[in-house]
C-alpha cells in the first residue's frame, strides 16, 4: 500500500507501505543491533518505514526507488556538503553503493567539537532506528558517503 | 543440490531484513558465497525447481525469503541456459530482475561465423557476463567453427 507522497514542487513519489512484523522476524531485527555494539538503539523494529521513509518522508512509509531519492534532492534544493567539517546537525547522509545506488541514509544528529566523523540516526530497514557513527553500521549499505544540506 | 551451513541461511536471512531497496538486496546477496555457491555447483533445473518450491510457500520466513532472492539472482546471473521464471513472485523480484538486465550482463550474445566473404550472424541465448557481441579477431575462420 502506497501513501500520497509529493516533493515541494509537486511531483510524486512511489512508495510503500509494508505491512505488520510477525513476532518472529521482530525479535530477529531486535537481535541485529547487537553485531554493532556502539550503535545504540532508538526505537523498536517497525515495517511502516525505511531509512528514506525517516529521511525524506517523516517516518509515514518506505522509498524504495533511487530516481524517488533523486527527485527530492533536485525537487527539494539539496545541496551537497563536501567539506566534512561543514557538517552540522540536521544534515543527511546518504550511503551509495559503488555503483551509485542510494542504499541508505539517516540525519546527521551531533558532529564537530570532539568528534571525528559524525553521529547518524538513521533506520536500518525494518530493524530500528539507531544512533551510530557514521560507519558503525551494516557494511552491505555500500562504502560512499555523501552529506547533504536543504537549502530552503 | 548444495548444502548450505547455518552460517550461511543466517547471512541471506540477515542481509535480506537489512536491505532498504532492491538494489542494496541485490548487490550484497550477490556477494555472497550462497549466490556463487548456486551458481557455481548448482544446474539451472535444479534452481528452477527450488525456486518454485520455495516462492509457492504461504508462509515464508526472513531465511527462506533471503534463499528465495539468493535463487533468483543466481539463475538470472548463470551463464547457463534456462527457463523464464516469475520474479514478480518477490516483492522486489522485478526490480531487482530489471536491474540485472540494466547493469549490463547480458542476455544474449551474438556469435558473427565467418564463411567465405558472407559473414553469418548467429543469435546465442542466455548467454551472461559479456558484451553481447563476439566479433571474431581473424578473417581466416573456417566455415560453421564458432569463434
Amino acid at each position: 500500500m502506497a501513501i500520497r507522497l509529493e516533493t515541494s514542487k509537486r511531483n510524486g513519489i512511489e512508495n510503500y507501505q509494508d505491512s505488520e512484523l510477525s513476532v518472529i522476524k521482530f525479535n530477529w531485527l531486535k537481535q541485529l543491533g547487537k553485531s554493532h555494539s556502539r550503535a545504540r538503539p532508538r526505537t523498536d523494529p517497525s515495517s511502516a518505514y525505511n531509512c528514506h521513509g525517516l529521511t525524506f518522508a517523516s517516518r509515514r512509509t518506505s522509498l524504495e526507488k533511487s530516481s524517488g531519492i533523486q527527485l527530492i534532492l533536485k525537487d527539494d534544493d539539496y545541496n551537497e556538503i563536501t567539506d566534512m567539517k561543514d557538517i552540522l546537525p540536521g544534515d543527511i547522509v546518504i550511503y551509495y553503493s559503488t555503483k551509485g545506488d542510494p542504499n541508505h541514509s539517516g540525519m546527521v544528529v551531533e558532529s564537530g567539537g570532539q568528534l571525528i566523523v559524525p553521529l547518524i540516526c538513521s533506520k536500518w530497514a525494518n530493524a530500528g532506528e539507531f544512533v551510530h557513527g557514521l560507519r558503525d553500521c551494516p557494511q552491505m549499505y555500500g562504502p560512499i558517503t555523501r552529506f547533504f544540506r536543504c537549502k530552503r | 543440490m548444495i548444502s548450505l551451513d547455518r552460517h550461511e541461511l543466517m547471512e541471506v536471512g540477515q542481509i535480506y531484513v537489512l536491505a532498504n531497496t532492491p538494489y542494496s538486496l541485490y548487490w550484497a546477496l550477490l556477494d555472497t558465497t550462497v549466490v556463487s555457491r548456486m551458481i557455481n555447483e548448482c544446474t539451472p533445473s535444479e534452481l528452477e525447481a527450488f525456486y518454485d518450491h520455495i516462492t509457492s510457500r504461504a508462509r515464508r520466513s526472513e531465511i527462506s525469503l533471503g534463499l528465495a532472492y539468493s535463487v533468483l539472482i543466481a539463475i538470472l546471473t548463470c551463464d547457463k541456459p534456462h527457463k523464464a521464471v516469475d520474479a514478480s513472485r518477490l516483492r522486489w523480484g522485478l526490480a531487482i530482475e530489471e536491474l540485472i538486465h540494466k547493469s549490463g550482463r547480458a542476455t544474449q550474445s551474438q556469435v558473427i561465423l565467418l564463411s567465405g566473404l558472407q559473414p553469418t550472424v548467429q543469435v546465442q541465448e542466455h548467454s551472461r557476463g559479456g558484451s553481447g557481441l563476439i566479433i571474431p579477431s581473424t578473417a581466416n575462420i573456417p566455415p560453421r567453427r564458432r569463434v
